[in-house]
């Protein structure tokens, strides 16, 4: 009895780790195929009888990519963009998750509603006006222009996920500082931050991520091609090349490995954040 | 002395301040609140009221000028086919996206929580889609969804000797072939939020339902799926939300074509805007998809509220 319940739960565990990684690989299967395409002369990606690993490994397309566009100066927008809109959030929600864990006034719990509520808005009702908003400040077609839009709306979800990390912070911490004789602003940045440096690094990865990836505000706001960034420049070459698919996927690649580094780093956090109930990060 | 009264406000009042410092410290806490409030106000609330605005005027995007004309935007609707075609494909769009969305990600989240194997490695592989930037997946199902060497006509054929379809290019497969795309890129969102909530159901529940002689089928119906209510009531809502505002998937794949097979309302404004230079008429079309999200979403949080109590 006890064997044939062993046995069945033995088939089933086999059934569930076979029928589960089918579908992982399946899911995977894309990105595996880009890198594996990346890697192969243009003969055999036209080929009528695709391998699924290529024949002859060759860099070319790696170095057409690079020759033929403008990706080195296009990474290094879109690196500045992303790192200056995440740590804008970090500090500004910083400061807002402290105002709102550590003191009370009036309005509080409404404007932290109202924030969240931005989720619900469509982005494009923003464009129109965003568009003009910025052209009047003569911001557009600037790394501002991005990082002002990229702070604004990853900010909801930077006060809501730190405020919650705040929140876990014992106040006697706050207190034996403040007897020690440190001010509000020294309690702030020497001991608080420092112990909420998770959340802030999750957070940081969260908007990196998103502003690294995003197309529509780019699309928007950026016209020379001097400042395009990753996504809007690999659009470009896209319309511009008329599909070389060798060197594209060469692109595809390069553009998603600083994610994949950062999702590595942060996968089990992952889980745990988005679990938590702010999982409403739109990328 | 100090201290004693620090840690008696503390219990009290969820508080710990000296009283002296009590009005001066509240004037901080608003102060550092500001910048927060600051950038919501000139960043969102503005543009946003700002847009609303925009939609009663005819106006043009290059030179932004032009005449108020009232309700004209939103009167021209009514005949016009563009509106109707991108309702249309908005509609079609977010419930079959929502709908596979939903149906993958709770069977790969129930697989995930089964114990086998390499599971860890199977959850991080199994979410790395998401966090893929739209662009790089676009180009990557391009290439696969490509007619002459894609991969997928390929298999197609191999498999069951399908001929050749041109995916992106012909208006019936256009649009379903984004889906595919978009549930490809989006179901580890669903995964994200049902998995964390699965771990804790407890197993009791499940080996009790087993004595009781419950089927596999019963268990999930009985004991899984009541758990998972709460979270499909915001799953549901969110996913309409996020996909029906969606511009970049369809404007990447598809950029709307072939011959607007695949234009929904977001990239209806794009075109508006940019490409017939009609500013107030964008305007307008965005403003219609608010109040359209607007009015769902309160008849849809009356119904889960009601349909709560009913089963409670």
């Amino acid at each position: 009895m006890i064997a044939n319940y062993r046995a069945r739960e033995g088939v089933r565990t086999g059934f569930i780790f076979t029928v589960t990684w089918l579908v992982v690989l399946v899911a995977v299967f894309p990105l595996f195929w880009a890198l594996s395409t990346s890697l192969r002369d243009n003969q055999e990606i036209i080929s009528r009888t695709p391998t699924l690993l290529p024949v002859d490994f060759t860099l070319e397309n790696y170095d057409t990519m690079l020759k033929l566009s403008n990706f080195p100066q296009q990474f290094s927008n879109s690196t500045i963009i992303a790192i200056g809109s995440s740590l804008s959030v970090v500090f500004f929600g910083s400061l807002g998750a402290y105002s709102l864990t550590r003191f009370r006034f009036r309005g509080q719990g409404l404007s932290l509603r109202v924030v969240l509520l931005t989720y619900l808005f469509p982005a494009v009702l923003l464009v129109v006006p965003m568009f003009i908003i910025l052209r009047n400040l003569k911001l557009t077609d600037s790394y501002a222009a991005l990082i002002i839009v990229h702070t604004a709306t990853g900010l909801p979800l930077g006060l809501w996920l730190l405020r919650a990390y705040f929140q876990s912070i014992p106040i006697e911490l706050d207190q034996a500082a403040m007897i020690d004789g440190a001010s509000r602003l020294e309690t702030l940045f020497d001991v608080l931050m420092p112990q909420a440096i998770p959340g802030m690094i999750s957070i940081f990865i969260f908007i990196f991520v998103f502003s690294w990836g995003d197309y529509l505000w780019p699309l928007i706001l950026i016209t020379s091609r001097s400042q395009m960034t990753l996504p809007l420049g690999l659009h470009t070459y896209m319309n511009d090349m008329g599909f070389e698919w060798g060197p594209l996927m060469a692109a595809t690649v390069v553009f998603a490995l600083p994610v994949v580094f950062l999702f590595t780093f942060i996968q089990s956090r992952l889980v745990r954040g988005l679990g938590a109930g702010a999982g409403a990060v739109k990328f | 002395m100090a201290s004693g009264s620090v840690a008696l406000r503390a219990r009290r009042r969820f508080r710990y301040l000296p009283s002296d410092l009590e009005t001066r410290e509240k004037w901080l806490g608003f102060f550092i609140f500001l910048p927060v409030i600051l950038l919501f106000l000139t960043f969102f609330a503005y543009p946003l009221f700002y847009g609303i605005t925009l939609s009663f005027y005819k106006l043009n995007t290059l030179t932004l000028t032009g005449p108020f004309i009232g309700v004209d935007n939103f009167r021209t609707f009514l005949s016009s086919a563009d509106v109707r075609n991108a309702l249309g494909n908005s509609l079609y769009w977010t419930v079959a996206s929502l709908t596979l969305n939903l149906l993958v990600g709770l069977l790969v989240a129930l697989a995930l929580n089964e114990r086998f194997p390499g599971r860890n490695l199977a959850r991080g592989l199994a979410l790395s889609s998401y966090l893929i930037p739209l662009v790089v997946s676009a180009a990557i199902w391009q290439w696969m969804f490509n007619a002459q060497y894609g991969i997928i006509n390929y298999t197609l054929f191999k498999l069951w000797g399908i001929l050749p379809v041109s995916w992106l290019s012909d208006p019936k497969t256009a649009m379903p072939a984004a889906i595919v795309l978009n549930v490809w890129r989006t179901f580890p969102f669903v995964v994200i939020v049902l998995l964390p909530r699965l771990q804790t159901i407890p197993e009791e529940l499940y080996s009790a339902a087993k004595v009781d002689g419950a089927s596999a089928w019963d268990r999930f119906v009985d004991v899984t799926l009541p758990h998972l209510r709460s979270l499909f009531v915001v799953l549901i809502l969110l996913r309409f939300i996020f996909d029906f505002n969606d511009f970049t998937t369809l404007a990447l794949l598809t950029g709307g074509g072939p011959v607007h097979a695949t234009e929904t309302l977001p990239l209806l404004v794009y075109r508006q805007m940019f490409g017939l230079a009609d500013t107030g008429a964008a305007a307008a079309v965005a403003v219609l998809m608010l109040l359209f999200l607007l009015i769902l979403a309160v008849v849809y949080l009356q119904l889960a509220n009601r349909g709560e109590r009913a089963s409670a």
